[in-house]
């Protein structure tokens, strides 16, 4: 609704612009005094319109007047009230919707061949189809099918007769033989036409006539010569006759045998000239024209025929005044049915043809001409498939439907059969081949009976055809299956001759378009949106044995030839468009490269390395060696810089946020971790305790050791996604070098301060390294109770390792590393294995310094943290004591506990003494 | 009964789901959203899977593909696990008509392949015995094994299964009625050869006793279809010829009376047809001919035999029956497949003349229609004129057969 006026402005603001248009001056002059009364000049109004506020920034400057005027008319300036009209909206987009899915108007189909000469059996055909992307144009196009000996014949297309345009797109198209005349009548929606091509002379006009609702249906009379009728939409159908005018024959306002809120309607004409059908979506009247108010009979109603579908509704009526001038067909979503109008409502034949959109074109072929069954082609508009049903000519025998229904291939098929498209010019070509169906026509060669010519309109007004052959060989197959009790008595000779009258199977398509010059034009003018290039083909392939169609359906050479340059004409109009649509920057001068092209050729380098390649290929050697290139000067890694020579916050920032911690450091900074942090020491110093409070001199390792494994277990259930493996790699722990080493620095001297730090370290370090040690597969420690904890024997293992391979380190340094790597052995989670991270891979020289600079950096967070924490209140030790290990995490919102001097030295005293107990079980493993 | 028989025996896949009917009946505002299949139905794994195997297993049964379809098929029977009842019958339904089709055209089938998958398909969904009977039984006639044919149809006309509904009852009666043609056709075939042995006493040997068996059968079974009101022409014509060859005169007539006049029965003009044939063959009354040609002409003016009535009323030589015969042939020459018919036209010439000779043609004239008048301007000139379409005309005329007895009315 929002861009509805931008879009429409026309239908949004017409009226009020209309009316609004004398008090408006466009001119560049100046008003005078009394015009400016009530006049305004376009200056204002463009200066106002700049400064309404719509599809704006609300905040940008704006002339204070032309908003409050534009708040005030929001309701007024349209012409109808925004509710109303997107209600009207809501419906219209409904329909639409619809619309694309099945669209009644085009009933019947714009599409129609007629021979040009009168019952001979001649080649030549008049085409009468719309061009133009409106559909507008009506052409009358000379074709002649001419006969290949070598192929299936061809659609020649031959020059055209005449071409009018029209005020409106044409729906539908019916043609009449009256007496060596053939008449005509185009339907548009509000428009009907009348038509006489005369044999010999050019088409002319007769008469148009204007309808209040939109016509419906159009159908020529074939008895009277300038007689037809029309139907639309308010129920009435009118007998026009060009030399009296219209007259109305019979209107119904409402539908005819039950209420399926329709108002389509369809007439024809029937055996009887003053006799016509009357058609709704619920059933067939037959009306007499004399008499129209008494002379009704039922032909076919839903209801009452039998074996009608829930939910059927009559989709075509067609007369086929061809093949017995009583009989008609009706179609539905479901079936199709040849009614007789002698015997109502008894269905004579009745098919279910199963095609996926309601069958709206028809076509039929008398079977009389060519001694071949009677052939019933069904089109659907949506879906674009084309059906042919069959049925025996009804002479000798009752009429009977034979063989299955036969299905061609959709014009969309002949994609596949050109070569090389792009994926984009594949869109345009698929968007243009599955476009909906407009009409269909089809034709038997005069002279070989057994050539079948189908022709189909598109949307676009592109006209395809198809020539069909029958393959005598595979006509067995065809055979009809007599199903009635009747059939028994059948004798021989029937048999046969349907044999004979075969079925179609075998397959020669083409895919066609009609006019030849437009195909040139095509070329000429690509811009012409609705040029009808063409393609013709022929049959490169027979059927074999039982599978026919499709797969062996091929395109003869000419018609690929066709099918491609038509193809590039859809491709270079798409072009067109798309220029037209999208701005576009020359940037050829702009990004113009240097010839290379001269410099390389000239040099006298290039002929040489060319050889030597050569030989490098020859003999299979890498190229480096022959070329004798100049070898690269080695540059040296530049130097470490080390973050830690900047004290200040801004440099630290800097530091954290290239490795990725920027957010912890603020978080740090900030104090907001503070939380977590204090639970997290409080949990350890529980641990501690506890391990204190089962240690005595006299019990076996083993013992304890069985006591921290339960407490481990406790944690697990925390951990669940940490829990694998860890006393594996605590074995293998064991047997690493590493292990030395930490058992020798841990010997060393440590400060109750430095093992506070430690803790502290510990834990600050877990979430620096928080999120980027998931992924490793290093196992986390079982001391843990959250994920910050798991982190840590990854970091531990860096520094170890760096240990162990550089003994000569700096005090503080080597301090640390002794402590945490306590601090790992009591937490039992140590890992000797080699992690996936590549950074443990790397060259130890940057292992070191990494190392380095995090102790360092953490030496640094933590006197920040230690500080911070001075001010924090003094800790409930005696509810540290009370709670045991499990309530304690609970509880620790209670608690801002800190490194306190009581507790601090009970603490040391559990992880100095711990430790070798842990490592005995391992040991032990 | 054309239009069962040779039905095409796959049905639409629209029609399938019982979710389907209930949404048109919901949503049947206009046809446009009753024809849709709303694309955006929520369906499970397996209707997904069985709805993209039905689909390419339609395609290939629209193109004849039949082996590709009956690889679809081993894959689509899948779909009969569906546990929703009314899946099951619209999938069981789907799963016999599509089977039987690609059974019946694919190359490597035999009739005894057929036979079985008959036999399965009747137990598979209990609402579908009946017509699976009925069209096995076709199908076993196609193929000349009547006895076969028969022996299916006695099993279904004695199944029993609760109560029939409305659409299984008229499937029993066809079921009977397609027994009693069996009876029939056997019965023919017995009467042949006895005709041919030169045997003119029916009443003696055991073949003739078995011959009026099938007779007894046959015809109570046509007796017990016909009472039904319907079309059941080809069951009328052979139950009248059983009961002339048995001499039962006013039987036959009583039949063919019930059945053109019955009221409960549709509006059916073969009905007449028959009635006429049948006195004339049997050399009935004139005016019984005018009766039941009259009421023809009601229903079917443009029928062949209304040139037949025309003579019949010309026989009868009253002035009255002239003017009506004259609006009978005015009534013939209305329409397209008469109009060129040369012996129509001249006897309307020679009528016309007889009746400005005495006089009455101007009662006759408000009937005649402008179509006709032009017609007469136009055709009457131009074929009169030309000798050659005189003899085409007719030729054509008396290859209808129409005037091929009773009295020559046109002298040429």
């Amino acid at each position: 609704m929002e861009a509805f006026y931008l879009e429409n402005f026309n239908d949004a603001f017409g009226c009020m612009s209309s009316l609004l248009e004398e008090n408006f001056y466009f001119g560049y002059k100046k008003l005078n005094y009394n015009q400016r009364k009530n006049t305004i000049g376009h200056k204002v109004t463009n200066t106002f319109l700049d400064n309404i506020n719509f599809k704006k920034c609300p905040f940008q400057r704006s002339c204070k007047r032309a908003r409050l005027q534009s708040y005030l008319f929001k309701e007024v300036i349209y012409d109808i009230p925004p509710v109303l009209l997107a209600e009207h909206l809501h419906e219209e987009l409904k329909a639409e919707k619809y619309k694309i899915f099945f669209n009644s108007v085009a009933t019947g189909g714009a599409l129609e061949l007629f021979p040009l000469q009168n019952k001979s059996k001649t080649l030549e055909c008049c085409l009468v189809y719309p061009s133009r992307s409106a559909m507008n144009k009506l052409n009358f196009h000379k074709v002649k099918l001419t006969s290949c000996k070598s192929g299936a014949p061809q659609l020649k297309v031959q020059e055209k007769l005449a071409l009018f345009e029209l005020n409106g797109t044409i729906r539908q198209i019916n043609v009449a033989d009256v007496e060596d005349q053939v008449y005509v009548g185009v339907r548009s929606d509000y428009l009907c036409g009348a038509w006489k091509v005369n044999r010999k002379q050019k088409p002319e006009p007769l008469q148009t006539i204007q309808m209040e609702n939109p016509a419906t249906c159009i159908s020529v009379s074939p008895y009277l010569p300038g007689e037809l009728l029309v139907a639309n939409e308010s129920g009435a159908v009118y007998l026009w006759n060009l030399k009296t005018g219209l007259s109305m024959i019979r209107r119904e306002t409402e539908n005819l045998y039950f209420n399926a809120q329709s108002s389509w309607r369809w007439c024809d004409f029937t055996a009887h000239p003053r006799v016509i059908t009357y058609a709704d979506r619920t059933g067939i009247d037959l009306t007499d024209i004399r008499s129209p108010s008494t002379q009704t009979q039922k032909m076919f109603s839903i209801g009452q025929t039998a074996e009608c579908k829930k939910g059927e509704r009559v989709v075509l009526l067609k007369h086929l005044n061809d093949v017995n001038a009583y009989h008609h067909l009706v179609t539905s979503q479901y079936s199709a049915y040849i009614m007789d109008e002698r015997f109502p409502c008894v269905p004579l034949l009745k098919w279910e043809h199963m095609l996926k959109s309601p069958p709206i074109f028809s076509q039929i072929l008398s079977g009389d001409s060519c001694k071949t069954s009677n052939k019933i082609l069904l089109g659907t508009q949506r879906s674009q498939e084309v059906l042919m049903l069959q049925y025996s000519d009804g002479t000798q025998m009752a009429y009977e439907a034979l063989g299955p229904p036969l299905q061609f291939p959709a014009r969309s098929n002949c994609s596949r059969f050109i070569p090389f498209l792009l994926p984009h010019e594949k869109e345009v070509l698929f968007e243009r081949l599955l476009s909906p169906g407009a009409g269909l026509a089809a034709i038997y060669h005069p002279h070989q009976a057994n050539v079948l010519c189908v022709i189909q309109l598109a949307e676009t007004g592109d006209v395809f055809y198809q020539t069909w052959s029958r393959q005598e060989s595979s006509s067995s197959m065809a055979r009809p299956r007599g199903s009635d009790a009747n059939s028994s008595e059948k004798d021989h000779r029937q048999e046969k001759e349907r044999e004979d009258h075969g079925v179609f199977v075998s397959s020669s398509t083409s895919h066609g378009d009609a006019p030849k010059e437009t195909c040139t034009f095509g070329d000429t003018r690509p811009i012409n949106h609705t040029s009808n290039p063409n393609q013709n083909t022929n049959v490169t392939q027979r059927c074999e044995g039982n599978t026919p169609l499709t797969e062996s359906v091929g395109l003869s050479k000419k018609a690929l030839a066709k099918l491609v340059k038509w193809n590039s004409n859809v491709l270079q109009k798409q072009t067109v468009k798309r220029q037209e649509k999208f701005c576009k920057v020359k940037n050829k001068a702009t990004l113009a490269l240097p010839k290379i092209a001269d410099t390389a050729t000239n040099h006298s380098l290039y002929p040489n390395i060319r050889q030597k390649m050569r030989v490098a290929m020859e003999e299979k050697k890498t190229l480096s060696t022959c070329l004798e290139l100049p070898s690269l000067e080695v540059v040296d890694i530049p130097g470490h810089i080390d973050p830690s020579s900047w004290k200040d916050d801004l440099s630290k920032r800097l530091t954290a946020s290239w490795d990725g911690k920027w957010n912890s450091w603020w978080e740090n900074k900030l104090g907001l971790n503070r939380k977590q942090k204090i639970e997290a020491l409080r949990k350890k110093r529980k641990l501690q305790k506890l391990a204190r409070g089962h240690r005595s001199p006299g019990l076996s390792g083993s013992f304890t050791s069985s006591v921290t494994y339960q407490s481990d277990l406790t944690d697990f259930s925390d951990l669940s996604g940490w829990s694998s493996a860890d006393s594996n790699f605590g074995g293998s722990r064991c047997s690493s070098p590493l292990s030395d080493i930490e058992t020798d620095s841990h010997k060393g001297p440590s400060t109750v301060v430095a093992e506070s730090n430690t803790d502290m370290e510990n834990v600050r370090l877990g979430e620096e390294q928080d999120h980027e040690c998931v992924p490793n597969s290093v196992t986390a420690s079982s001391v843990s109770s959250t994920s910050q904890y798991s982190a840590v024997p990854n970091l531990r293992q860096k520094s170890a390792d760096s240990v162990s391979a550089f003994s000569a380190m700096d005090s503080l340094a080597q301090n640390r590393i002794s402590v945490l790597s306590a601090s790992k052995d009591k937490s039992s989670a140590v890992t000797g294995h080699p992690s996936p991270n590549p950074r443990l891979h790397s060259p130890r020289k940057s292992l070191t310094q990494n190392s380095h600079q995090l102790q360092k950096k953490a030496n640094q967070d933590l006197a920040s943290l230690l500080i911070a924490q001075d001010s924090t209140p003094e800790p409930d030790l005696e509810d540290n004591w009370i709670f045991p290990l499990a309530s304690s995490t609970q509880k620790s919102s209670q608690f801002s506990a800190s490194p306190s001097l009581l507790g601090l030295p009970l603490s040391q005293g559990s992880v100095t003494v711990s430790q070798p107990k842990k490592k005995r079980p391992r040991m032990g493993f | 009964m054309d239009d069962i028989s040779n039905e095409f025996t796959i049905i639409d896949e629209g029609t399938d789901e019982g979710a389907d009917d209930s949404e048109d009946a919901h949503s049947a505002s206009s046809f446009n959203v009753s024809s849709l299949r709303q694309p955006t139905r929520k369906k499970t794994d397996i209707r997904k899977t069985t709805r993209t195997c039905l689909e390419e297993l339609h395609g290939a049964l629209l193109h004849h593909q039949w082996t590709k379809a009956a690889e679809f098929m081993q894959n689509y029977i899948q779909v009969l696990e569906d546990p929703s009842s009314q899946q099951k019958m619209h999938s069981s339904q789907r799963v016999w008509r599509m089977g039987a089709e690609i059974l019946r055209h694919h190359p490597d089938a035999t009739v005894e392949d057929l036979n079985s998958f008959y036999d399965r398909m009747k137990h598979l969904h209990m609402s579908n015995y009946l017509k699976v009977s009925l069209e096995h039984a076709f199908y076993l006639i196609s193929k000349d094994k009547i006895e076969d044919a028969k022996r299916q149809l006695s099993l279904a006309e004695s199944w029993r299964y609760g109560k029939f509904s409305a659409s299984q009852e008229k499937i029993a009666k066809l079921i009977q009625a397609y027994h009693g043609l069996l009876d029939f056709s056997i019965w023919i075939t017995k009467r042949n050869q006895l005709v041919e042995n030169g045997s003119h006493d029916f009443a003696d040997t055991a073949s003739n006793q078995e011959m009026h068996t099938y007779f007894r059968q046959a015809s109570s079974k046509f007796h017990e279809v016909i009472k039904q009101p319907g079309v059941w022409d080809p069951f009328v014509l052979c139950f009248v010829k059983l009961l002339e060859f048995y001499d039962d005169y006013n039987g036959a007539v009583q039949v063919l009376n019930n059945y053109a006049y019955n009221d409960g029965f549709p509006a059916n003009p073969n009905a007449h047809i028959y009635l006429y044939k049948f006195l004339k063959k049997n050399n009935a009354d004139m005016k019984k001919l005018v009766k039941v040609l009259r009421v023809l002409h009601i229903l079917v003016p443009s029928h062949k035999l209304m040139f037949k009535l025309c003579s019949l009323l010309d026989g009868l030589d009253k002035t009255k029956y002239q003017q009506e015969s004259l609006k009978i042939l005015f009534d013939l020459l209305d329409y397209s497949d008469w109009k060129n018919n040369l012996k129509v036209w001249k006897r309307l010439k020679k009528k016309i003349s007889l009746l400005i000779k005495f006089h009455l043609l101007k009662n006759c004239f408000p009937i005649c229609d402008v179509t006709v008048v032009r017609n007469v301007e136009v055709r009457s000139e131009g074929a009169l004129r030309s000798d050659d379409e005189f003899v085409v005309f007719e030729e054509h005329f008396d290859s209808e057969g129409t005037v091929d007895t009773g009295p020559r009315p046109v002298d040429d």
